[in-house]
This record gives structure tokens, C-alpha cells and sequence, in this order.
């Protein structure tokens, strides 16, 4: 017998999976076409919502299942609401992308739902089995969705390749895993620290070659150096919500099992793995930053901007300390509304122009000011500029990092703010100072002269609440830090 | 009953959300416009009064709540509200007279093409105000003090296609701008200080408050410290107040529209200043230096500003020069040591000012020039108007019973007491004073009517001039300010800032008297040089010398300041512009942005696009991570 209460810590997750049944059983009895797909969309958003109300007021409610390793604490908390956070984004996304998908309408977002199925579990996760199955629910439903546009090349390639380099990383995670459970004999974190704390240092060969494995297989899911050269090729051939998905969700995954595995079994090997991930954020940073400067095709910009956020994020693991943790899921929070807000303008212009170029963007702010003042802003908190989230959280990050001592990475970390501006710049120049291209508008009839993308109001509604969030986390941190502070403190280690 | 804890935060965002609901919603709908901005300062003038009421019923003063806003381990600002008697008493003016200039811009600004941007401002800069009055820290004090900068450079500059408006928003911002680098360094001084003792710092009113003159009496903190402390931040009243040497910003804010002249440029946000130093007064109470200068200061100015006005033939220009004057006052009384003789004349200045500044709007409204020399014969052709403005003159001239008349009188009572230099200064600016309001309705109401030889002002939206009196919606804020113009010396103003325990400088009868014979003798001699019938030329530009050209030309003050900013312009910054351009943009950024984009180009050559290549890669990237692992572990 399960002590009571103990079903309520997997609220979310029960909910989840409900709700996922629920649209497969609407989806098979509605009649297939885009309009389902929307209908779908709306349900999961309402059914997404409302968990999150329903974790909000879980909050405290905390304890652990199936012999420790289900841990619903602090942490678990945190990541679940950043999860459905992202999951409402993308589901709106995708009602919107429905007239791009030839087949399928329904399934899409049922796998969707079933990745955030997958996402939930990870953030509860203190058990490398519980972590190896909720990853691969997620990225299961990632490879199918990423080849979803099976008549464009672009996708299927981006599916292909996300598949082998996946299941490359799949096995290095399950090699790694079989050396940390003989060398500890545990796959739970908690034991496997408690193991490890009798122990004389230094650590064994046969640990640290796992816990190399491991951190190489999280390294491809947060797009580090050196696993990070799928990310734009993928960025950019996925639908544009897979994308969205991609770098709201699946990056705090891989940061969400990453810091869980610090504060736990990793423990032991903390101050080596900070110096690896400081040496790492510097390459990372260096290499998103750059790469994105000679990019023309917008989705794959934000893929190597994606890599440059994964550089600054690593640098609040390098500095392991109450700040650096903190910091690091501050930066999570504001990136997932800045992302958001980008990802929206790109399917609502994409939507249009069936363009992902920049070029497509000249004088987007004459034709929707909605759209461009959303891009402008998202991209300015991207790059760092205050007062908005973004600048806010990388400033916290440095400062936690200049608290650690690492003062060459926050340099590195703070040139390439300058960097970042720079390519964020030369989207606003596009869409702010050249004049729109003669339109070739999908849809905007030639009275209106190309007057430009109408909005619906859920649309707007959705990017004012990107804006919104965009706004606050810059302009009024005081709560959520006090928040991401509590977070840490009912957290189990 | 709303929650009184609510209360501040109505009566803070009701005119916020005006404006963005302006901005939103109804930037082509005038109608809408005027109504939602009207309706937030109600919404925060009740709110107000509700709060006033509340705390004389139950007490419970002072109030404060704070919420974290920015917080790092080190650092934490709040966003909070003090709610004491000082600040019920600035709320009260500000809502207060601030919803009669609303009600007034409605009739004023019809059918101007920009109505609804105008009322977007103004209710942006109410937020901006109220959010100074009730910010019960350092730093939301300063953010809400820019964004106050930032209304008034947008409502000075409203009209913005008259390069004489685009210039003056300019001069305005630019010239606080320098004060408020004073301001700022005092800011960060001052909470440095705080933290003298080893505690953690703060930026916090009440807190420092509590510790600073401790830290005082204990000797951890020098007197000198708190003497530059308090004359930095010092420096940002000398910006928002317009003190000397910055008030040069003041009378040419007057190319905005009239009422908001009226709210900003005298009633409200220019007292800001005086507010801050009664807000912060135990910055400078405990260290006579500190005062000494304030209040020389103070005097300084409005001696200057005072001399300035009697050569002025705009209105406007004649109504900001006398504000600069009595915002000399105010800074007099503080500098002598009492912020509630300096806040009760800041009442009082509020109420006959904003009265002054409306009449006189309704004047230019209706007769469509500036120039008092084309005025005249008001009290047959507007004779409310005339009556109400005659009523906001005595007020100001300080004769008895008028308002001005108790505020200045503890301000003359004061220096009398401390210093027989500033004492005579004072009166001698009291004289003056009633000099040139009395030169002013000589000549603008009273006098015989005027020819207007080439109408000017503000000619946007006005193309038929209405005949006669200004409409009700006008007349009526004129009505009510003159009311409380005449009355405010019985209303206890002093009283309610003291909590009820008597006058900070009770009634002194020899300064009264020689104060209010100064001022009618001031008012006798403007009689018998401008009461004269037939005047078309003003007597005082045939004085004798240089005087009137140097007063006329203010000091050459203006010119001084274009001077020094010249020299930087012509010689130094050439200097540095060539080693900008050759040095810093040439070789240091082309070349970085160079080596950058090289370094990106080489990094793209890495993405071949093909998956083998991806794979092999993270194959040698997990070996390298391993052999990193085994050799440092």
C-alpha cells in the first residue's frame, strides 16, 4: 500500500496522460482535416492550462514514489510549470501551423502532448532508469515530429539526421549508465551518492568514464560543444513548433537532468565537472555566437543563437554555487518567453510568406507593428538588452559566475553579448528600416496593398502575453527570484 | 470600502492604465481620450481622498509596504509606497489640482490634431508623479523622477513641428540631465553611507532614517560625508526646481501648452524637488553647512528669478520666472530648516500658481497672443477669468487674507529668526514680486484694450477664436482654484504636515507687517508707473544704463552655458571625434567586426550538412570529454 496522497504527487503526469488519450480518442472519431487539428490544439491548451493551475496550488505538496525515484520537490516543481509553459506555447503554435501538414492533423498534437508527458516525468526523475525512459518519450515523439512535413525534403533530412545522431546518443547514455550501475551498483541518485560519500577519493576510472558518457548524451540534448552541429541543420528543417519545441523545451530538459544529477549522484565529481562545463560554456558561446552572424534563413539564426544560449547556460552549471543554480533557471524562465515570442512571429509570417529568410521580413513593421514590435522585443532580451528579461538573467548569470571566480569565461560570456546584439540588430534593421518587398502575400488581396498579416485575436492575445512576460521578468525580477530561490530549498540533496 | 492596502496602487496605476488604454484603444477617438484620462485622475484623486480619509480616522501613520524588485545577494530595491503625512498632503495636490488642469485641457486643447497623444502624456506623467510621491526608496524614486523628465520633455516639445517647442523639450531634458548625474552619484553615496556600520546597505526613506543620524551621534559616519551626500542629491533639485544656475530650462518649457505649464511647469512637477528634500530631510537637518547652501541657494534664486520677471512682456515667461522665485522660497524655508513651511508654501504655490498659469492660458485661448502688451480691458470682455486671475495675483503678491500670504510669511518668519541677510533678500523678493504681477494686470486686465499686432502663440487647432468668456469646463477649475487660492491659509496645512501641534513658525506680527507693507508698496509703484491711461511702451526699457539690457538678456546666463558648450563642441570634441574615428572606429571596431566575420565564415566551413561528419564528430568530442575526466579525476 501506497502511503495516502502519495497518487496526488503525479497530478501532473496522470493529467497529462489523460489528456493525451482524450485527443487520440476525439481524434479518431473526428473527421480529418485542419480544423480538427485546431480543435485539438485548443483542447490541449485548455487541458495544458489547467494543469498548470492545478500544479500551481501543488505547490509544498511534495514527497517521493516508487522507492525514491520519483522526487516531486522544489526542482521537479520548477521545471514542470517552465514544461507546460512551453507545452501551451507550442500547442498554439501548432493550431496555427495546421494548414502546412498534409496528413496527420490529430497526431500532431497528440505527440506533443505525449513529449510533455515524457518532459514532466524527466523533471521528477532521481532514478537513471525513470531518466532514460521519460527521455526517450520525449524524443521519440521529437523524431517523429521534426520529419513530420513528409513532402519536404528539408524535414525528412532533419528527421533522419535527428534520429541517427539521437540514437548515437541514446547508446552513449545507456553504455555510460551500465558503467555507473557496476561501478556503484545503482541506477538510483540518492544511493549512488550515499555510495560515493564512503568512499575514499579519488573517484573511480569506471564512474567517471560513465559520468563522461552521460554528460556527452545530455551535451546533444542542450546543443554543447562538441555536440552541437545538428542543431541548425534540425532548427531549420523542422516545422517551425517542432523548432519551438525544440529550444523551449528539450534544452531545459537536458539542463532540468543535468542540474538534478549535480545536486545528487554527481555530486562527488562536481568541481570536475564545473571546470569541463566552464571550458565548454566558453567553446559553446563562442561557437552559437559566431555562427549565427553569416546566416540568412531565420530558423536556423535561432538555432545558432540557440547553441550561444546553451554557452551562457552552462556557465550558470560552471558555477555550481546557490547563485549560479539560481541564475540558471532564471535564464531558463525569460529564454522560454523570449523564444516563444520569436517563434510566434515566425509562424505567423511564415503562415504567410512560406518564407523562413530574412529577407522575407523587409518592412514587417509596416506591415504588422504587432509582429515586429514582438520579434524586436524578443530578439533585444535574446541578446540581452535591458530592461528585459534577458538581460536580467544573463547579468545574474555573469555575476554568479564572476561570483565563482571564473572571470575569463564572464568576459568571453559578456563580448558575446555584443556579438548576439549584432545579429539581432540586422533582423531589426530588415524588418524596421527596408521597404517591404513588393508582396508576394499568400492571401492578402491587392486592395488591402499588402497591408500585411491580419491577426487573430488569439494570436495577439498569445504574443502580448510573450511580450508581457518578456516585460515583467526584466522589470520586476524580485519574485521570481525569490521564487527560484525557494525552489532550491525544497529541493532534496 | 476598498481595502486601504489596495489603495496606493489604485491611486498609482489608475492614470497608467489610462494612458496605455489611450494608446491602445483610442488614438482616433478624442472623445474617448479626454474621457478615460479624466476618469483615471478621478479614480485617483478619490483614492486619495479615501486614503486621507482613512488614516484621519484610524490613524495608523506612517504606513509602508514594500514588495522585492530587484534583488541580488548585495543588492535589493523594492518597489514600495510610504504613505505619511507628507506624501497624503503631495497626493492630495497632485490628484487635486492635477484633475482640475485635466477638466481645464478638455475645453483648452479642443480640436487639436494630436488631442488623444496629449492626453496619453498627461496621464503618463500623473503615474510618473504620483509614483515620486509615493516611492518609499532611493532608487524607484529616481526611476519615477525620469520618467516624470521623460513626460515633461514630451508635453513640452507636444508641439513638436515649431522648432522653438523640439528645442526647448530638448533643453529641458538636457539640462536635468546634468543635475540628475548629481543626483544619482548622491543616490549611491548615500547608500553607501548606509553601510558604514558593517550592516547591509540600504536605499530605503525610513530605514536610513533610523540609522544615519545614529551612525551621526556615534561618530562611525563624518559630518563632511553627509554635507556631500546631502549637496549631491541636493543637485537634482537644483535640475527638477529649477534653482540657479539651471533654471534656465524653465521659461523656455513654456513653449508647451498652457495647462501644462500650469500642472508640470509650476504646480507639480518643478515642486518635485522640494518634495524630495523634505522626503529626505534628515539627509541635511542634522548638518547646519549642508543647510547654509540650500538655503543661500534658495534665496539666490528667487532674488534672480524675481529681477528677471519685471522685464518680461510674455505672460507665460513673466508666470515662470515668478515660479522659479517662489520655488526659490521653498528651498529658502528648507534650507532654514523646515520642510513643512517649505511644503505649505508648495501648497499654497500649487493652488494660486496653477490658477495664475490657467487664467492666463484661457486669455491666450480666447485672444490667441501671449504678449501682455496686446492684452488688456479683461474685466469687460472675460470677466471671470479677469477676476479669478486679480484673486491668484493677491494670492501670490502674499497679501492678507490671502494663502500666499500664512506661507510666506513663516518662510519670511523663518529667515528673520536665523539670518538677516537672507531676511532682507526675502522681503526684498516679496516686493519685487508684488512688482511685477502688479506691472502684469496693470497692463493685461486692467489697462485699456490692446491692439494684437500679429497674432502668435499657440495658433494649432484654434482657427476660429470664440468670442468672450472661455467655456464652463474652463472656467469652472478656475473657479474652484481661485477658492482654495484665497482660502488655503485657513485650511491647516501646516497643522495636518505637524500632526496638530501648532505652526513650525508661529505668527510673527512685525515680519507680517513689514512683509505686507513691502508687498503693497511693490503693487503702489507698479501703479504709478503702468496704472498710467494711454501706456503703450514699457517705462522701464528708458532706464537709465545697461541694467535693462542685462536683465533683459537674463543674465547672459543662456549665453554662458552655450559658450562653455561650444568650447567642448568646437575644440575638444574634434580632438576626440579624430581619435574616434581614425583610432577607435577605423582600427578598433571595422577591425574586430573584420576578424569576427572571418572567424564566422571559417566556422560555417565546419557545418558540412553532412550527418557522417556530425557523428564522427561527437564520437571524438565524447573521447575527448572522457580522457578530460580519467586525466583530471
Amino acid at each position: 500500500m501506497w502511503p495516502s496522497g502519495v497518487l496526488s504527487l503525479f497530478g501532473t503526469e496522470i493529467g497529462l496522460v489523460f489528456l493525451s488519450l482524450g485527443c487520440l480518442v476525439l481524434d479518431i472519431f473526428l473527421p480529418s482535416d485542419k480544423k480538427k487539428g485546431k480543435l485539438l490544439a485548443s483542447v490541449g491548451m485548455a487541458g495544458v492550462a489547467a494543469l498548470f493551475v492545478h500544479l500551481c496550488c501543488q505547490w509544498g505538496h511534495f514527497g517521493s514514489a516508487f522507492g525514491g525515484s520519483f522526487s516531486q520537490d522544489g526542482l521537479a516543481f520548477f521545471f514542470k510549470l517552465l514544461f507546460l509553459l512551453a507545452g501551451f506555447f507550442t500547442l498554439f503554435m501548432a493550431g496555427e501551423y495546421q494548414h502546412h501538414l498534409e496528413r496527420g492533423h490529430g497526431e500532431f498534437i497528440l505527440l506533443i502532448l505525449l513529449g510533455l508527458t515524457g518532459l514532466s516525468f524527466l523533471a521528477s526523475a532521481a532514478d537513471f532508469l525513470l531518466l532514460f525512459v521519460s527521455i526517450e518519450t520525449l524524443t521519440i515523439s521529437l523524431y517523429i515530429m521534426t520529419a513530420y512535413l513528409r513532402g519536404r525534403k528539408t524535414s525528412v533530412e532533419a528527421g533522419l539526421k535527428y534520429l541517427i545522431l539521437g540514437a548515437l546518443s541514446t547508446a552513449l547514455f545507456l553504455y555510460g549508465l551500465s558503467f555507473i550501475y557496476g561501478s556503484t551498483g545503482s541506477t538510483s541518485y540518492a544511493e549512488i551518492s550515499r555510495k560515493l560519500a564512503g568512499q575514499a577519493l579519488p573517484l573511480s576510472p569506471p564512474f567517471l568514464f560513465g559520468v563522461a558518457l552521460v554528460v556527452s548524451s545530455l551535451g546533444f540534448k542542450i546543443a554543447s560543444v562538441p555536440f552541437q552541429l545538428w542543431t541548425p541543420d534540425i532548427y531549420e528543417g523542422a516545422p517551425t513548433p517542432v523548432t519551438a519545441y525544440l529550444a523551449m523545451a528539450s534544452k531545459a530538459a537536458g539542463f532540468a537532468a543535468l542540474t538534478r544529477l549535480m545536486l545528487t549522484a554527481f555530486g562527488p565529481a562536481q568541481e570536475l565537472l564545473a571546470l569541463l562545463f566552464a571550458i565548454l560554456a566558453a567553446l559553446t558561446l563562442l561557437y552559437g555566437n559566431l555562427g549565427a552572424i553569416p546566416q540568412t534563413n531565420i530558423k536556423r539564426l535561432l538555432g545558432y543563437s540557440s547553441i550561444g544560449h546553451a554557452g551562457y547556460l552552462l556557465v550558470g552549471l560552471a558555477a555550481f554555487s546557490h547563485a549560479g543554480k539560481e541564475a540558471l533557471l532564471f535564464y531558463l524562465l525569460s529564454y522560454l518567453f523570449s523564444t516563444a515570442g520569436a517563434f510566434l512571429v515566425i509562424v505567423a509570417v511564415s503562415s504567410r510568406l512560406e518564407t523562413d529568410e530574412i529577407s522575407g521580413y523587409a518592412g514587417l513593421s509596416q506591415k504588422s507593428p504587432l509582429l515586429a514590435a514582438g520579434m524586436l522585443l524578443a530578439l533585444l532580451s535574446l541578446a540581452g538588452v535591458p530592461p528585459l528579461g534577458g538581460f536580467f538573467a544573463k547579468f545574474y548569470l555573469l555575476w554568479a559566475g564572476m561570483r565563482a571566480g571564473l572571470l575569463w569565461l564572464v568576459v568571453i560570456g559578456a563580448l558575446n553579448v555584443i556579438t548576439s546584439l549584432y545579429y539581432s540588430l540586422k533582423i531589426v534593421k530588415v524588418m524596421y528600416l527596408d521597404p517591404p518587398t513588393p508582396p508576394s502575400f499568400d492571401g492578402a488581396s491587392p486592395s488591402s496593398g499588402g497591408a500585411g498579416p491580419e491577426l487573430t485575436v488569439n494570436q495577439k492575445a498569445i504574443q502580448y502575453l510573450t511580450i508581457a512576460g518578456i516585460l515583467v521578468l526584466g522589470i520586476w525580477q524580485g519574485p521570481f527570484v525569490r521564487f527560484v530561490e525557494q525552489v532550491f530549498v525544497l529541493t532534496v540533496h | 470600502m476598498v481595502d486601504p492596502r489596495l489603495l496606493p496602487w489604485i491611486v498609482l496605476f489608475a492614470p497608467f492604465l489610462a494612458s496605455v488604454l489611450i494608446c491602445l484603444f483610442s488614438m482616433k477617438s478624442p472623445r474617448l481620450a479626454s474621457g478615460l484620462a479624466v476618469a483615471g485622475i478621478l479614480v485617483s484623486l478619490a483614492g486619495s481622498a479615501a486614503l486621507f480619509l482613512h488614516h484621519s480616522a484610524h490613524g495608523g501613520l506612517p504606513a509602508e509596504r514594500s514588495f522585492p524588485w530587484i534583488e541580488i545577494a548585495g543588492l535589493s530595491v523594492d518597489f514600495g509606497f510610504l504613505i505619511d503625512r507628507l506624501s497624503l498632503l503631495m497626493l492630495l495636490v497632485v490628484t487635486g489640482v492635477g484633475s482640475c488642469i485635466f477638466f481645464y485641457s478638455v475645453g483648452y486643447m479642443k480640436g487639436d490634431s494630436s488631442f488623444p497623444r496629449y492626453f496619453a502624456s498627461l496621464s503618463f506623467f500623473a503615474f510618473s508623479m504620483l509614483g515620486i510621491v509615493l516611492a518609499n526608496n532611493f532608487v524607484m524614486l529616481f526611476v519615477f523622477w525620469e520618467l516624470v523628465a521623460v513626460s515633461s520633455y514630451l508635453l513640452i516639445g507636444f508641439w513638436f513641428e515649431k522648432p522653438s517647442a523640439a528645442d526647448a523639450g530638448n533643453k529641458a531634458f538636457i539640462v536635468n540631465r546634468v543635475a540628475d548625474f548629481g543626483f544619482v552619484l548622491g543616490i549611491f553615496y548615500v547608500w553607501t553611507l548606509s553601510g558604514a556600520d558593517g550592516g547591509a546597505r540600504s536605499f530605503g526613506f525610513t530605514h536610513l532614517e533610523s540609522i544615519l543620524p545614529e551612525f551621526l551621534a556615534k561618530g562611525i559616519l563624518a559630518p563632511t560625508a553627509l554635507v556631500i551626500a546631502s549637496l549631491l542629491v541636493f543637485c537634482g533639485v537644483i535640475g527638477k526646481s529649477a534653482q540657479f544656475p539651471l533654471y534656465i530650462w524653465l521659461p523656455d518649457a513654456m513653449e508647451g501648452p498652457t495647462p501644462v505649464s500650469a500642472l508640470i511647469h509650476a504646480a507639480t512637477m518643478v515642486a518635485a524637488g522640494v518634495y524630495l528634500m523634505s522626503r529626505c530631510f534628515f539627509l541635511v537637518s542634522g548638518v547646519p553647512q549642508a543647510l547654509g547652501w540650500i538655503a543661500a541657494t534658495g534665496a539666490l534664486t528667487a532674488l534672480l528669478a524675481a529681477i528677471l520677471a519685471v522685464a518680461q512682456n510674455d505672460i507665460k515667461k513673466i508666470l515662470a520666472y515668478s515660479t522659479i522665485s517662489q520655488l526659490g522660497y521653498m528651498v529658502l524655508a528648507l534650507g532654514l530648516g523646515s520642510s513643512t513651511v517649505a511644503m505649505y508654501h508648495l501648497t499654497t504655490h500649487a493652488f494660486f500658481k496653477a490658477l495664475l498659469f490657467l487664467g492666463a492660458g484661457a486669455v491666450i485661448h480666447r485672444l490667441g497672443t501671449q504678449d501682455i502688451w496686446e492684452m488688456g480691458a479683461l474685466l469687460k470682455r472675460m470677466p471671470v477669468t479677469a477676476v479669478t486671475f486679480l484673486v491668484g495675483t493677491l494670492a501670490l503678491c502674499g497679501l492678507p487674507p490671502f494663502s500666499g500670504f500664512f506661507s510666506k510669511d513663516e518662510i519670511l518668519t523663518l529667515a528673520h529668526e536665523h539670518n538677516r541677510t537672507l531676511y532682507v533678500t526675502a522681503l526684498f523678493t516679496a516686493f519685487l514680486t508684488a512688482f511685477y504681477m502688479g506691472r502684469a494686470s496693470w497692463i493685461a486686465v486692467l489697462g485699456p484694450e490692446r491692439k494684437i499686432k500679429h497674432a502668435h502663440g499657440p495658433s494649432h487647432g484654434h482657427g476660429d477664436r470664440p468670442r468672450g468668456e472661455a467655456p464652463l469646463v474652463m472656467l469652472a477649475p478656475l473657479v474652484l482654484l481661485a477658492c482654495l487660492a484665497a482660502a488655503g491659509g485657513f485650511i491647516g496645512i501646516p497643522e495636518f504636515i505637524l500632526g496638530g501641534h501648532g505652526h513650525a513658525a508661529p505668527l510673527n506680527l512685525p515680519v507680517a507687517v513689514t512683509s505686507t507693507v513691502a508687498a503693497l508698496l511693490g503693487i503702489a509703484a507698479a501703479t504709478a508707473l503702468f496704472g498710467k491711461k494711454g501706456l503703450s511702451a514699457d517705462p522701464l526699457a528708458r532706464a537709465p544704463g545697461k541694467a535693462y539690457a542685462f536683465i533683459v538678456n537674463k543674465y547672459y546666463l543662456d549665453d554662458l552655458f552655450s559658450a562653455i558648450a561650444g568650447f567642448f563642441q568646437n575644440a575638444l570634441a574634434k580632438i576626440l571625434f579624430w581619435f574616434d574615428w581614425n583610432i577607435l572606429i577605423q582600427k578598433g571596431v571595422n577591425g574586430a567586426a573584420g576578424a569576427t566575420s572571418r572567424a564566422a565564415s571559417l566556422m560555417r566551413r565546419a557545418q558540412t550538412g553532412r550527418v557522417q561528419d556530425y557523428a564522427t564528430t561527437f564520437g571524438f568530442g565524447f573521447v575527448v570529454l572522457a580522457y578530460f575526466m580519467l586525466s583530471k579525476g
